[in-house]
């Protein structure tokens, strides 16, 4: 218990102990011992503290010690982050800690490196010990992602921008596209839905980074190192120097067809969900195609060609649209159950709102729609659910 | 004085679902209107509208263990027990609710039956804004009750039917009854309190 905070709370909030402790139904001597730390307030006295003080939920949480949220951005245009979408952002976490208390608690430490040496050595640090890939072995979305959840780490896919979290679409502003979000032992990563599978898996990489690497609040030099992580876990380096027969057909413009290239390609694709542009920057990194060369406008006209461009809010959040009543409905009612991992955070709101642990208000916050439609809808997914379930076999004896 | 006169007409025994069905199977006639030593039954309206909402069900499995005019019969006599109960705000309601989900995060595996709901959490904050006792019979409400109210204001359907036995407002024959029609619908009660009620019943 964070007594110092309840010590600035009761002077804050009473004129004098004796006060507090009237309004508590305790004696002064008893409150004095607390604040002197000499005997802890009973448990059953927690209700009264926190109504006497009149906390909100964020103090409840700082008088209990309950850890702060960090959010570690990752974002594409601009240079900093704005203030309301790091506001929107933390709220959005926090609801999903506050909603499930241990639901989002990793199961096994992840084993922090504290004294990063280079790209390389940290990509082979998650392969290792998070993502149980060999040396070098390129990130597999979908391998990752059960990978991930064996640690409890959940990756939540959340369209950004329908829930104004990011501010502009465009290429010049501010566009954020993933965000870790830690509290003490609990991690949620989100990641936008206006990403295709490739992006997804990079930003996930780079946040994986974040997490080892123990960042804090993070500055444009650590963000640079974090893409230089993804990237060697997506692409790796010494993947493609091993994979060179294959490689040439991309850095060779010459010697191959666009027909082998696009061939070659989509192996890659089908096994490791590269994309062209992805491939192309890599192999500029590593100096193996020089930038604007033929080699590396080849890739990116097959990139612009529509190679693995499909996004996964064109694929799987056509109805979620908060501003359309009817539509947010359905993506609630028919959309949400089929597939519970990547519609967990929805399944999780859901189930949230009908069990009373999240305001309609709240609800309406989060989703970014008006909190009467957010009220309606609840009332509809209560005349859903019927409240019997929850209730079922349920006077089984102490 | 009698046991009955020393009820204090001003505390209220707050109930949830679970325990006003069972009132209703064992005997509604006393156990709704009694004055326990523990104070009076009161039923806030979410327990009328969670019962009601099981008859709106189709096909809902509650009417089909408790049958509709059983549950109808409970509305009813609920629905005259649901004045007098303090509301709590909204920042009421949301500070205990914080407070409350960490109670219930914190409480170990073999403490823990179903996960509360909003009904459940409703419950427990009405019993602590009104001061009351609450009457559940759901294992995770009475470990949290025990924690946020105190071990003695959290109170199951059997220390009701022994408040009862003691204030002798139930005979034994109303007992026996009670009890068999409880098992009947296949309602067990915990073994050691059933024992103490049949073992009260036979000095009655």
């Amino acid at each position: 218990m964070n007594f110092e905070f309840l010590r600035s709370k009761i002077k804050e909030k009473f004129r004098s102990m004796e006060a507090f402790a009237e309004s508590i139904e305790v004696s002064r001597v008893t409150v004095s011992n607390w604040l002197s730390e000499t005997q802890k307030p009973e448990e059953y006295r927690f209700l009264d503290i926190i109504n006497s003080l009149d906390l909100s939920e964020d103090e409840v949480d700082e008088l209990f010690n309950n850890p702060k949220i960090s959010v570690l951005f990752r974002k594409v245009g601009g240079t900093s982050t704005e203030a309301s979408i790091k506001a929107r952002s933390e709220d959005l976490a926090n609801t999903f800690f506050k909603i499930d208390g241990s639901g989002y608690t990793t199961k096994e430490s992840l084993l922090p490196i504290k004294t990063p040496q280079n790209p390389i050595d940290v990509a082979n640090h998650i392969r290792k010990n998070i993502l149980c890939l060999e040396k070098n072995e390129p990130v597999i979305l979908s391998e990752a992602l059960s990978e991930l959840k064996k640690y409890n780490i959940n990756v939540f896919f959340v369209p950004f921008q329908k829930i104004g979290i990011t501010l502009s679409s465009s290429q010049n502003s501010h566009k954020e596209v993933a965000f870790t979000a830690i509290k003490g032992e609990k991690i949620i990563i989100f990641v936008d839905t206006n990403r295709t599978k490739d992006e997804a898996n990079f930003d996930i990489c780079h946040e994986l980074a974040h997490i080892v690497l123990d960042h804090k609040n993070t500055n444009e030099e650590e963000e640079k190192f974090c893409n230089k992580i993804a990237q060697e876990l997506v692409y790796p380096s010494s993947f493609i120097l091993e994979n060179k027969i294959e490689i040439e057909k991309f850095s060779n413009a010459k010697k191959f067809s666009w027909y082998d290239a696009v061939t070659q390609f989509n192996n890659f694709f089908a096994v490791f969900d590269w994309s062209p542009k992805g491939l192309a920057i890599a192999l500029k990194e590593k100096e193996l195609i020089e930038n604007n060369s033929h080699e590396y406008r080849r890739l990116m006209k097959m990139h612009s060609s529509g190679h693995s461009r499909i996004n996964i809010d064109d694929l799987f959040f056509k109805f979620f649209n908060p501003q359309d009543f009817n539509k947010i409905k359905i993506f609630f009612k028919e959309t949400i159950f089929k597939d519970k991992d990547l519609f967990k955070p929805f399944i999780e709101l859901k189930d949230a709102a009908t069990s009373g642990r999240l305001s309609p208000r709240k609800l309406g916050e989060i989703l970014n729609m008006d909190s009467g439609d957010a009220d309606e809808l609840i009332r509809a997914w209560e005349a859903e659910l019927g409240t019997e379930d929850c209730q079922d076999d349920r006077s089984e004896p102490v | 004085m009698t046991a009955q006169s020393q009820s204090n007409d001003k505390q209220i025994i707050i109930c949830d679902t679970n325990i006003v069905l069972l009132m209703m199977l064992f005997k509604p006639s006393v156990m709704f209107t009694a004055n326990y030593s523990y104070g009076k039954i009161k039923v806030h309206q979410c327990v009328v509208d969670q019962l009601q909402s099981w008859i709106n069900k189709k096909d809902s499995k509650k009417v089909a263990r408790f049958t509709k005019e059983i549950i109808q019969d409970t509305i009813n006599a609920c629905e005259k027990l649901s004045k007098g109960i303090k509301e709590p705000t909204r920042p009421q309601f949301d500070r205990s609710i914080a407070y409350i989900s960490k109670v219930e995060g914190e409480l170990d595996s073999s403490q823990k039956g179903s996960a509360t709901d909003r009904v459940d959490k409703l419950l427990l904050i009405l019993a602590y804004a009104n001061k009351a006792y609450l009457a559940t019979q759901e294992n995770t409400m009475t470990n949290i009750a025990k924690i946020t109210l105190r071990p003695e204001r959290v109170l199951r359907f059997e220390d009701l039917v022994l408040d009862l036995i003691n204030l002798k407002l139930l005979s034994k024959v109303d007992i026996e009854t009670g009890l068999h029609c409880l098992d009947s619908f296949e309602e067990i009660l915990n073994s050691k309190k059933r024992s103490l009620i049949l073992e009260k019943s036979e000095e009655l």
